[in-house]
């Protein structure tokens, strides 16, 4: 959902809530620009992984400045994101979807892949700061077919 | 606009009242737009069976 802002999105919440028919749980979420704009956000708290890096590039994700855009579509929502941290920092992610588990190729269509609070080996998603900015111009990858970002 | 998620599961209550769930979302659905809210997309089941389909953290 997008809302003008926290308090609005909270009152909502609040709201839809307290006629006791639904609970759950409400996450801020981010998304690169496709214009290439900054997002505006420097230390995230790193809930919403709108990114598919190659394994090779994650490893350690303070690292690399790079974002990669998983394949849109279909496959998307099997998609699971495994997050790893160490003393509060995002130090690794990738993403896998099918019966395998395989990782899931790099590709140019945008999607938000929810990390749940379920994924994050060793902390609280919501304490999590990712280790730099996310960079503003998100870089496609040069579907060379062996994981690489371009 | 500010980006959210949310993940949201039906009380005992709501089972109760199942039969107006899609009233309420109706409801719901008015309510957001009339506080500026846009919902950009709804993924529906995934959102509640993956954690339990694909057993949590790996």
């Amino acid at each position: 959902m997008e809302a003008p802002d926290d308090e609005t999105m909270s009152a909502f919440i609040l709201k839809v809530g307290s006629l006791g028919n639904v609970k759950g749980q409400t996450l801020r979420a981010f998304r690169p620009e496709r214009d290439g704009r900054d997002s505006g956000e420097d230390q995230i708290a790193f809930l919403k992984v709108p990114i598919l890096p190659s394994p090779q590039a994650t490893r350690s994700l303070g690292e690399i400045d790079l974002i990669g855009i998983p394949q849109g579509g279909k496959d998307v929502g099997s998609a699971w994101p495994h997050v790893y941290s160490n003393r509060g920092r995002l130090t690794e992610l990738d993403i896998r979807h099918g019966r395998n588990r395989q990782n899931m190729a790099p590709g140019r269509d945008a999607v938000v892949v929810p990390a749940t609070l379920d994924n994050v080996r060793y902390g609280l998603a919501i304490d999590l700061k990712a280790g730099r900015k996310i960079p503003a111009e998100v870089r496609y990858s040069d579907h060379n077919g062996d994981g690489h970002l371009a | 606009m500010a980006s959210y998620c949310l993940s949201d599961s039906v009380s005992d209550q709501g089972i109760r009242n199942i039969q107006d769930t899609v009233k309420r979302g109706d409801a719901a659905i008015a309510e957001a737009k009339k506080n500026g809210m846009k919902i950009v997309e709804n993924t529906g089941r995934w959102a509640l069976t993956m954690p339990s389909h694909y057993g949590g953290a790996g």
